[in-house]
């Protein structure tokens, strides 16, 4: 008897269409199956089926057998944390005991103490997908269900976590059922692959305009910012230096990509040219005066860009929050249905989500920034081909500028944009792009 | 420690502002309590304008407004213009009568408001229940203390005494506690990481308590603070009704009389009521809440 089971399975919402063509999957003692296809085809969905995480309002069809224990790796890092208890206290919660929680933290490279004590949003998107991991090994699981588990990595730690995993299940005999939209991770992993379909939708593409000459529309100037723990009396003590000394220049309409490891201090650099956080010293100036600081100005769209939306909301709403002329006609441009501006944003898939957070982003800037803080790590190449095309017939239409935070240079590429290299708070290299 | 200095400034600012409001709204209301004592043809307007001068009721209002401050932080918080007594002296024993009801009825209404909630969001009887909540959180006190009286006269009880009031202040806030905890906690087990942490296996008082509770703890600590002075000024109308002897039937005859002295003492006191209700519960939240108390490092 397989370890899974799933005969015809299908899922469906009220008074919609099912949400994929029914699913038959067996597997068995340490057999591994990828799930491939773009983003909104269904395999979230499937794979909260299999751990039993459907919300109420789900039909389910078809039958699923499971035997054994399942370790579930959720793809929204964030919202699968209490935010009220430490790191330590939610995996000790699965493993029963301190010691073992810090030897499966350090399994994953989390073995500094500030871990243990750090609430979840004070990790960073990929070390929150590393708990994540550690969560699903410390139940001891007979089936490991990962949700794009390596969506928010840079490529080294992408491969050190595969390998992990990989690990993990020769060792204990574990199978694995994995979601992803990078097929290299299934080759990794040594796994079977079942596509699901795609959704396919219209583009329509923008009027385009001559580039205007570049003026400079920031100026950054020796920028320092070093973050201390706070605890109830006062007491501060410096903890990290995350810029040290940085300065940089954005021309209007210029594409810029700050690439460099995690913890470099990229999107503090980011988070502090858009106003989110103070900086202890330096300047951050904005020369021609593109606008009045304020939303025309400068945009920031957060690591987790679906994360920024109420799930309650229509797509309209979302949308016309942000600038009071939209309508069904913007939804081409990052290449969703017209249709569509009356779904509610929960109803979409991660990747539409976040096509929608940066299109809302966009919508009330003028000629000035927008900024993208890794904000396209976790999407399939389809999501973020459509993202890439929207951006550019921006920069054409309207000489917006754009920053972006990456650890993709294909991404830097793609937008013809200046590359600046971050390590250890510092700018360390500015190549031009011939 | 810097929060809370900022936080408590922040409510003492609340104060000043609502003072001077309040200052400036009894100075556009018409009249004052020697209006109506004009129409009596053996008071002559000499006299009326004499006690006017006497009482200060002829300055300008800053310099009114200064005096009064400056009277108020010496403790002395004027005299009432009917009676002629310290106003302090006039509210302190009706301000225990009001905290003799108003103190037992908010433990009881947060204390069956919370067990019913939890009981009702456990045992998924919300879809039943909440209706009637909302419709009984509707009903105005007037309404429901009178029905209330109406059937204690019907049913030949006593209906002198605390019971009473208490019973009725305790019916116009509970509904409101039931429906919050309820909806909150309902919310608090559909919420991504209470379904994960329940997939994984942590179950019963565990699951209760450090995950759904501490989700849905939040907005609940916030009403507790305004259900604080929502409690005392719905207590005024409780009170009227009843008879019981606190600061509402106080106020409603200062009202009349225009009483100012009295009527302006007891809405600073309200909104005092209200600023450190709410500075408590921010306090509360702040050490609850990890978000609110921790930067964020990444």
């Amino acid at each position: 008897m397989p370890l899974l089971e799933l005969r015809d399975l299908s899922v469906r919402y009220a008074g919609r269409q099912p949400v994929f063509a029914p699913v038959s999957i067996a597997l068995e003692n340490g057999e591994r199956l990828g799930i491939a296809g773009e983003s909104g085809c269904g395999k979230t969905t499937l794979l909260k089926a299999v751990a039993g995480l459907l919300p109420a309002a789900a039909t389910v069809g078809g039958s699923r057998t499971i035997r054994g224990r399942i370790g579930y790796i959720p793809q929204q890092a964030l919202a699968s944390f209490s935010p009220f208890l430490t790191v330590g206290e939610q995996i000790t919660e699965l493993t029963g005991s301190a010691r073992r929680t810090a030897d499966l933290l350090a399994l994953v490279g989390l073995d500094s103490p500030r871990f243990l004590q750090a609430y979840p949003h004070q990790l960073s998107g990929g070390e929150r997908q590393r708990v994540l991991m550690v969560q699903a090994f410390a139940l001891h699981p007979s089936l490991i269900v990962a949700d794009e588990p390596t969506a928010n990595l840079d490529p080294d730690r992408e491969a050190a976590l595969l390998e992990l995993l990989d690990r993990h299940s020769l060792e204990t005999g574990a199978a694995i059922l994995v979601a992803s939209h990078r097929e290299h991770v299934f080759r990794k992993l040594g796994c079977r692959m079942l596509r699901m379909t795609p959704d396919d939708s219209p583009a329509a593409p923008f009027a385009p305009r001559d580039n205007v000459p570049r003026q400079p529309l920031l100026e950054v100037r020796r920028l320092t910012k070093t973050f201390h723990r706070r605890d109830w009396l006062t007491r501060t003590r410096p903890v990290v230096r995350a810029l040290d000394d940085v300065s940089i220049e954005i021309g209007a309409g210029e594409c810029v990509v700050l690439y460099g490891p995690s913890g470099a201090g990229k999107s503090t650099l980011a988070r502090c040219i858009a106003g989110r956080e103070r900086w202890d010293s330096g300047s951050i100036d904005w020369p021609t005066g593109a606008g009045a600081p304020g939303p025309r100005r400068v945009q920031l769209v957060q690591q987790e860009p679906s994360e920024s939306l109420n799930p309650r909301i229509s797509v309209g709403d979302a949308l016309q929050e942000a600038c009071s002329e939209a309508d069904r006609e913007w939804l081409p441009k990052v290449r969703l249905p017209r249709e569509w501006i009356g779904r509610r944003t929960g109803e979409l898939s991660e990747g539409q989500r976040a096509r929608i957070a940066i299109l809302r982003a966009a919508a009330p800037l003028q000629n000035g920034l927008l900024i993208l803080d890794e904000s396209l790590a976790g999407l399939d190449p389809t999501n973020r081909g459509h993202i890439l095309f929207f951006l550019r017939a921006l920069q054409q239409e309207r000489n917006l500028s754009l920053l972006l935070v990456t650890h993709d240079l294909e991404v830097a590429a793609a937008l013809n944009a200046r590359v600046v290299h971050v390590a250890a708070g510092r700018i360390v290299a500015e190549p031009r792009n011939a | 420690m810097i929060f809370f200095l900022w936080r408590s400034l922040a409510s003492l600012a609340q104060l000043l502002v609502l003072s001077v409001l309040l200052f400036l709204f009894f100075r556009v209301l018409p009249g004052d309590i020697y209006t109506e004592q004009l129409a009596d043809p053996q008071a002559s307007r000499q006299t009326v304008e004499a006690l006017r001068e006497a009482a200060g009721l002829r300055n300008s209002w800053p310099h009114r407004y200064r005096d009064w401050a400056a009277s108020c932080i010496r403790g002395d918080l004027g005299t009432s213009l009917a009676y002629g007594i310290p106003v302090s002296r006039l509210i302190a024993p009706r301000i225990q009568k009001t905290l003799e009801i108003a103190v037992p009825a908010l433990v009881l209404a947060w204390l069956l408001g919370t067990g019913g909630g939890l009981l009702a969001a456990r045992f998924r009887w919300t879809m039943t229940l909440d209706p009637g909540a909302a419709a009984a959180a509707m009903i105005p006190d007037v309404i429901a203390v009178s029905l209330m009286l109406w059937l204690a006269v019907w049913a030949g009880m006593r209906i002198t005494g605390a019971w009473l009031p208490i019973v009725g202040l305790t019916f116009s806030l509970l509904p409101v506690v039931f429906l919050h905890v309820s909806q909150q906690v309902r919310q608090a087990r559909e919420l991504a990481f209470v379904r994960i942490a329940e997939s994984r296996g942590i179950s019963g008082a565990r699951l209760w308590l450090r995950f759904i509770l501490r989700a849905a703890a939040n907005p609940l600590v916030s009403l507790a603070g305004l259900s604080v002075a929502a409690t005392i000024g719905s207590s005024f109308v409780v009170e009227a009704l009843t008879g019981w002897p606190g600061l509402g039937p106080l106020f409603l005859e200062a009202v009349q009389a225009r009483d100012y002295p009295i009527v302006q003492t007891i809405l600073m006191l309200l909104a005092a009521v209200l600023a450190l209700s709410n500075l408590a519960a921010d306090l509360v939240l702040y050490r609850l809440d990890p978000r609110i108390r921790l930067p964020n490092e990444s």
